[in-house]
């Protein structure tokens, strides 16, 4: 009985939310809130994909916005250069940051945790020096303009209001075969390395070929939400993809619970909105992910287990949903 | 051949600044193995307190300089004690307290840029200017004073820790930290004398580095906390001799690539040497490697 | 001829010594034990023959084939598979995922698969959710499959290891110290647990220090002391060795204060 409920319950969150998403943008709003979904779909991209290798594998990665940055490159000179389609664009740069990713986790996977985030920062800050540096293809610190809008079945997603749809497939299509990986064997694979990687390699696993695979794929995607930010901003300069870029996803994931995925979408849901939510917050924005930082740790309200939010949030309904019913029973009895 | 041993003479001043940073990071993975991402952060604040203490609060070099570099060993105390201690007391994994360090890094870096802005900050030095020359080479005072400084506290701290009672106490809990604890060593005081002084060491580095380009501003800290760190890790981490062996080589490779490549690529020198020596012997210069404990 | 065979094995560290030219012998369906005095050296043989450690010299055979150049995750592939004398379980992920980590190395599907949830990962995942659950029920865990490993009671934290161990179907269960821990009673549950593995068929080979328990359920013994075979036999002979007495009970009090005389 319980389970049926409970069953019946998140249909039927999935479809008011499903509804919600979808219509965002017939509701009127400004462009300035629109602008703001777009990034909060591509925020959530950044801090899922991180958390994939953070959060689920425990692999420290500071240096998630050198990804973000090369997907972001490659879309944008591939279009302004070589006029390619959106799509093709967008596949080349979650490519070549998925490869990437790769080149660096070959040597990188070989260190243990301190280590790895000292190289994860150190390639975020060669990246950077690259984009800056390397004028003739990035045009350094003056950036890129005049980037196309995709053009998907001869309708250009310009504004917020028509990209949002854009992202909005993306996202969802890129989140729910990652949930799908995650919950297999590779995902549970990842945690046990996560936990003990001596037990582990005892039960079969092949922890560097894990590690490496997991640590591509989080950068694969990365790559995907900077085509996404590239073709939606149609101007993209270094300065977006610097360290703190990294930190800042890295707070989201912390925020939302190492290794809970619906922890990371709610906490780049929240981190993203707020400072451009609250006039004079953004002065203090990074202070503010570095608070979070320590406490989450110091608290120890991060939950290492999968307790998630949602999951403390969905009982916290089902109780009141139950004292309804039981309030509901109390009036019938009082009728009869 | 002078500009070659202008060079030299850089990259050995430089190299000791490293040095002194370096062994930070090294005594702190010593005794808690862990890389502590605040140090780097430190090392600014460090830098920033003296020049508050010289022109703000107009005091004299000396003092300012004392000053500040003691404020700077409390700092580093007072972070292990807020940031690092409980977790370690409810032993957390190691992930926590790094992500912690992270955290506390980019605290120390965004109150420093609330508090002083993101300009670049002329830097009072100490003989502005005044050099001597040894053949074609000149020598400023500046870099005599920074690479003798260096030296005598290198030599001063290898000192401390092999000979007195708590280095003594240090290199025990670096060994083996229940032991130590058992033994009856207070690790919670080795520890915060461990950051005390990784931290005003940090503070003379960052004051020195200052001095030496005569400006100051608040991205020195990542910049010089990676390259330092690169320099921790060639040498072999928790190694302090490799610390100063690594650091030199850094110094060099940044010092050359500037002179002969091209100035803007000068910091990727230190990470592509970190990256090539991290794949070629993963523990560093002079570090031993780990038999993994099943 | 012995489903493992283990041949003149030897590892040293930095000179030392661990493990002497030592040979073992499991029999098919058989409890094979390895007792010996703490630092004597027998996780040691565990982790060499679970390719923890790269072993000096020796051989090892598994069913007549060598297990030579063998990357630590490859033994349980091969019909090797371990628990650990401290808990190594997966201790933020549930019951029952340690265990369906402990059968992931029979499981083929390829990411793709995984990435898009198909027919084939269905049948997969439903397959190895059955073997898992059989293996919880068959340790008596079935309660527990969906708690969180970490906060468990010791105890049940040592049969999930063996349950974990157990799913593979390995053909050598290799135990390290099960009973370590463990209070008369569990150790009582332990030892029949273990009777009736080798009743269902399994081959088991075994690291304890609780005596009791060794003498009771082996069908042979092997006796270690300084990385060396001591002596080996039926748990009867093995009791009545007087070199094994001296090194169990009298070492440095009876015959080893006498001799030094």
């Amino acid at each position: 009985m319980k389970i049926k409920s409970n069953r019946i319950f998140r249909k039927l969150l999935f479809c008011i939310m499903a509804c919600v998403l979808i219509s965002l943008p017939l509701l009127g709003l400004s462009n300035f809130v629109m602008r703001l979904a777009v990034f909060v779909w591509i925020y959530i991209l950044l801090a899922t994909s991180l958390n994939f290798t953070s959060g689920v594998a425990g692999q420290v990665s500071l240096g998630h916005a050198a990804f973000f940055g090369i997907g972001a490159y490659v879309s944008a000179l591939l279009s302004l250069k070589l006029e390619l389609h959106f799509l093709i664009c967008l596949a080349l740069a979650a490519a070549a940051a998925g490869v990437s990713g790769w080149l660096v986790a070959l040597p990188a996977m070989r260190l243990s945790g301190g280590y790895l985030a000292i190289v994860t920062l150190g390639f975020g800050q060669i990246v950077y020096i690259v984009l800056l540096n390397w004028i003739d293809l990035t045009r350094g610190p003056m950036g890129l303009v005049g980037i196309p809008s995709p053009v998907l079945f001869g309708i250009e997603f310009r504004k917020p209001q028509s990209y949002y749809y854009i992202a909005l497939f993306f996202c969802v299509a890129v989140l729910l075969l990652f949930k799908n990986y995650i919950g297999s064997r590779a995902g549970r694979n990842l945690m046990a390395i996560r936990d003990d990687e001596t037990a582990a390699a005892a039960m079969g696993v092949d922890i560097y070929k894990e590690k490496v695979k997991a640590f591509a794929i989080s950068s694969a995607i990365a790559g995907i939400a900077g085509s996404l930010y590239a073709h939606f901003m149609l101007f993209i300069d270094p300065s977006k993809f610097v360290g703190d870029e990294s930190t800042a996803i890295l707070s989201m994931v912390v925020l939302g619970g190492l290794g809970s995925m619906k922890g990371s979408i709610a906490a780049a849901l929240v981190l993203t909105a707020l400072p451009e939510l609250l006039r004079g917050f953004s002065r203090y924005r990074m202070l503010i992910y570095g608070i979070l930082l320590v406490a989450m740790m110091i608290t120890k309200a991060v939950d290492w287990s999968r307790y998630s939010w949602y999951d403390r949030m969905q009982q916290w309904i089902q109780r009141v949903v139950q004292a309804i019913n039981r309030k509901k029973g109390g009036w019938k009895n009082g009728a009869a | 051949m002078q500009f070659f041993t202008q060079q030299v003479v850089s990259a050995i001043a430089l190299g000791s600044v490293y040095a002194l940073t370096a062994i930070g990071y090294s005594m702190v993975f010593g005794v808690l193995e862990l890389i502590n991402f605040s140090h780097a952060s430190v090392f600014m604040v460090g830098a920033f307190l003296y020049y508050i203490l010289t022109n703000i609060a107009a005091l004299p070099g000396l003092p300012a300089f004392l000053l500040s570099v003691l404020i700077t060993g409390f700092l580093g105390v007072a972070v292990e004690k807020i940031t690092l201690r409980p977790l370690r007391l409810n032993n957390q994994p190691k992930f926590a307290s790094l992500i912690s360090t992270i955290g506390t890094s980019i605290i120390l870096q965004n109150i420093m840029f609330l508090l002083m802005g993101s300009e670049t900050l002329p830097y009072q030095t100490l003989f502005p200017g005044q050099s001597i020359s040894l053949g074609e080479t000149r020598i400023s005072y500046m870099q005599i004073v920074i690479v003798a400084v260096s030296t005598m506290l290198l030599v001063s701290l290898s000192l401390f820790i092999k000979k007195s009672r708590a280095g003594m106490a240090m290199r025990a809990t670096a060994q083996n930290y229940d032991a130590a604890e058992l033994m009856g060593i207070s690790v919670d005081s080795v520890i915060s004398l461990t950051f005390f002084i990784g931290s005003a060491i940090a503070a003379i580095s960052g004051i020195f580095v200052c001095m030496n380009y005569q400006s100051v501003d608040i991205t020195i800290g990542t910049s010089f906390g990676l390259k330092t760190f690169a320099a921790t890790v060639l040498g072999g981490i928790g190694n302090l001799g490799g610390a100063v062996l690594g650091s030199l080589i850094i110094a060099f490779a940044e010092v050359f690539t500037a002179a002969y490549i091209n100035t803007s690529i000068r910091d990727l020198a230190a990470f592509v040497v970190l990256v090539i020596v991290l794949l070629v012997r993963p523990n560093g210069l002079l570090g031993k490697p780990v038999q993994k404990k099943v | 001829m012995a489903l493992l065979e283990v041949y003149g094995l030897c590892k040293s560290f930095g000179g030392l010594a661990a493990v002497k030219d030592i040979s073992i012998m499991v029999p098919k369906g058989k409890i094979v034990s390895l007792i010996g005095p703490n630092g004597a050296g027998k996780t040691t043989v565990f982790n060499l023959l679970t390719g923890f450690y790269e072993r000096d010299s020796g051989q090892v055979l598994l069913d007549g084939a060598a297990l030579d150049k063998l990357a630590t995750h490859e033994y349980i592939q091969k019909g090797m598979s371990r628990t650990f004398q401290n808990l190594r379980l997966f201790s933020k992920m549930t019951a029952l995922e340690n265990v369906l980590v402990g059968y992931q190395s029979r499981m083929k599907c390829n990411d793709w698969n995984m990435i898009f949830h198909d027919r084939k990962y269905r049948q997969e995942e439903n397959q190895a959710r059955e073997k898992s659950r059989n293996a919880l029920a068959k340790l008596g865990l079935s309660r527990y499959e969906k708690d969180i490993c970490g906060g468990l009671p010791y105890g049940v934290q040592k049969r999930l290891e063996i349950a974990r161990a157990l799913v593979s179907d390995p053909k050598v269960l290799l135990l390290d110290e099960p009973a370590a821990g463990l209070n008369p009673n569990e150790t009582q549950e332990l030892s029949k647990l273990i009777l009736s593995l080798r009743e269902e068929g399994n081959t088991i080979f075994l690291i304890e220090h609780d005596m009791r328990l060794v003498m009771s359920i082996s069908d042979y013994v092997y006796v270690m002391d300084h990385g060396e075979l001591l002596s080996e036999g039926e748990p009867k002979q093995v009791r009545q060795d007087p070199k094994v007495i001296e090194a169990y009970f009298g070492k440095g009090r009876v015959a080893g204060a006498a001799e030094r005389k």
